[in-house]
């Protein structure tokens, strides 16, 4: 049987009606507060007891002072003479217990509790959460704006797609959990003023708070779970949250030795958060070198060798269409990549070869999306054939024959009114976007029907 | 800033400051107060804490004497001076009443 256990904390930190019931209701269960931690509470187990848990606020308290501050130590010098045992703080909250029946309220003014809660509000709860909510907003907006203006980037990929209404979801449990404080404020300062009590707190933002903690934990699994079918996300997800997780660890355990080494609280605030942008920092850097270095996404063959300045692949991949089956002939040095991305709408195959024919490097690059919504169908289809108009040059597409290529349609690309071999190809649910770099860049009828073949398929 | 603060004083302020005369350290405050007023009003010791740190910062009460984590404290001219005021608030009040209901002609 253990004697300890987490929880996490879905109260808010004004919500101390809230809070005082729940320590209570816990303690009547047979568990008994021993340290609240940001989000995870620690409980140990005890003999069930009808005892009161009282809450009350210190507005300079923080979890960066080195020790119990003099404003901590009078308090619970107070406390203990009317009765309370301090069994911790929770930022600026300070929490107390007691076994008597009927003991001495530790409050007993409420317009000073509300004063001294806005007060303590003000320094952690409101500019934290008011951050938040810019940052989640901003997000969000961005996110708005992307699928309005280039849907595909989002549609590419699972995660792109899933942290959109992440960002919505976060946004509006900021705005509840604002809102909800400055209305329990705004009615609790009408009930005083009328010499009545502080309001019931926070019932909206507890519910809220649970509805979203389900709705994030349900989400983030879903992803998860479909995220999990691609092999190649696998080594970046778990290393990304291994460093997520050892990143709040060290910050935690920052802290907590400076607070040991008793630092002051201005000093610890401020080496905990230089190292936060550092090791935020090395946690990206490392990311993407890890991803490069290790090949993460898949992108290359594996073992290259050098030759003639250039490197190539030791045992090439598997990719639809090779260059030897347009031309007929077969290659030594052979270098190959795969890149994919996938989501739950659309997936996008590209794939590039190189090869060595006598001192001429020929090359093919293609991709291939399948789109099963006709809505993205034709915006893949948009977003190929684009023209750009630039300084330096004009690109254009133009309607060509699809026959050739056993295509519904197909498009070439124009450059200052020249041909280009790039073509758009379009099949049922699926989009070929096919460029061909070597020799007179031009395509044969019989190549054509060879790119129909295996890539139309 | 302070001195608007106290325009007008509770009933907690009042007693607190009213025992404030002598010398007393914290935890005694609350007691003092509950027999002062046999046990009509009560100050909660997060309510003392509070009092006492808002007292301090407007000059109202002086610390006096440090031991440990034991405070004592000593009402200033200013607190005198606000408990005062409030006093003659009080009495203001009761003549009107008396004004009103007739009580001064009761013999």
């Amino acid at each position: 049987m253990r004697n300890r256990k987490r929880c996490w904390n879905h109260l808010n930190l004004y919500d101390y009606q809230g809070i005082e019931r729940h320590l209570s209701a816990m303690a009547a269960k047979g568990w008994r507060l021993e340290k609240a931690g940001p989000q995870l509470w620690t409980y140990r187990r005890a003999e069930p007891a009808s005892v009161h848990y009282a809450v009350t606020y210190i507005p300079d308290s923080s979890q960066f002072n080195p020790g119990p501050t003099e404003s901590q130590q009078t308090l619970e010098e107070l406390c203990t003479a009317a009765g309370w045992e301090k069994v911790c703080d929770w930022y600026q909250m300070q929490i107390y217990v007691s076994e008597a029946a009927k003991p001495v309220p530790l409050e007993t003014d409420e317009a000073l509790r509300l004063e001294v809660i806005h007060r303590s509000m003000r320094k952690n709860f409101l500019p934290g959460n008011a951050v938040l909510l810019l940052f989640s907003l901003l997000m969000a907006v961005l996110w708005g704006k992307t699928m309005v203006t280039d849907p595909l980037r989002l549609f590419r990929s699972n995660a792109h797609l899933f942290t959109g209404p992440l960002w919505i979801l976060a946004s509006a449990l900021e705005i509840v959990n604002l809102g909800s404080y400055w209305l329990w404020r705004r009615r609790s300062a009408a009930s005083v003023a009328e010499g009545g009590r502080c309001a019931v707190t926070g019932r909206v933002s507890r519910w809220a708070n649970r509805i979203a903690m389900t709705c994030i934990v349900l989400y983030v699994a879903a992803y998860l779970a479909v995220e999990l079918t691609n092999p190649h996300i696998l080594p970046f997800l778990a290393t990304y949250s291994a460093a997520l997780f050892l990143l709040g660890f060290l910050m935690r355990q920052t802290t907590a030795f400076l607070r040991r080494r008793g630092t002051s609280r201005k000093k610890n605030m401020a080496v905990t958060f230089t190292m936060d942008v550092i090791l935020s920092f090395a946690l990206v850097g490392g990311m993407i070198f890890c991803a490069i270095h290790f090949d993460w996404f898949g992108t290359r063959s594996g073992e290259t060798y050098r030759f003639d300045h250039f490197d190539w692949d030791v045992s090439p991949i598997e990719i639809p269409l090779e260059i030897s089956e347009l031309t007929g002939q077969t290659y030594q040095h052979i270098s190959r990549t795969h890149f994919e991305e996938r989501s739950l709408f659309l997936t996008r195959h590209s794939y590039r070869e190189r090869v060595l024919e006598g001192e001429d490097h020929l090359s093919v690059s293609y991709e291939i999306t399948e789109a099963g919504n006709e809505w993205l169908y034709g915006k893949a289809v948009a977003e190929y054939t684009k023209e750009e108009i630039a300084t330096s040059w004009d690109i254009t597409w133009r309607a060509v024959d699809p026959a050739p290529w056993g295509a519904e349609t197909a498009y070439q690309r124009y450059m200052d009114g020249n041909a280009k071999a790039h073509y758009v190809l379009c099949y049922a649910g699926r989009i070929v976007e096919f460029s061909l770099f070597f020799r007179d860049e031009a395509f044969t009828e019989t190549q054509m029907r060879v790119v129909g073949k295996e890539l139309g398929r | 800033m302070a001195r608007e603060k106290f325009q007008t004083l509770t009933e907690q302020m009042f007693y607190i400051l009213l025992c404030l005369r002598q010398e007393l350290c914290g935890a005694d405050i609350a007691a003092q107060v509950a027999a002062l007023t046999g046990g009509r009003v009560a100050v909660g010791p997060g309510t003392l804490y509070n009092l006492l740190d808002s007292f301090l910062q407007a000059g109202m009460i002086r610390e006096t004497k440090v031991e440990g984590r034991k405070r004592s404290y000593l009402i200033t001219n200013a607190g005198q001076k606000a408990l005062e005021e409030e006093y003659r608030r009080l009495l203001t009040l009761a003549a009107d009443y008396r004004t009103c209901t007739g009580e001064e002609k009761t013999p």
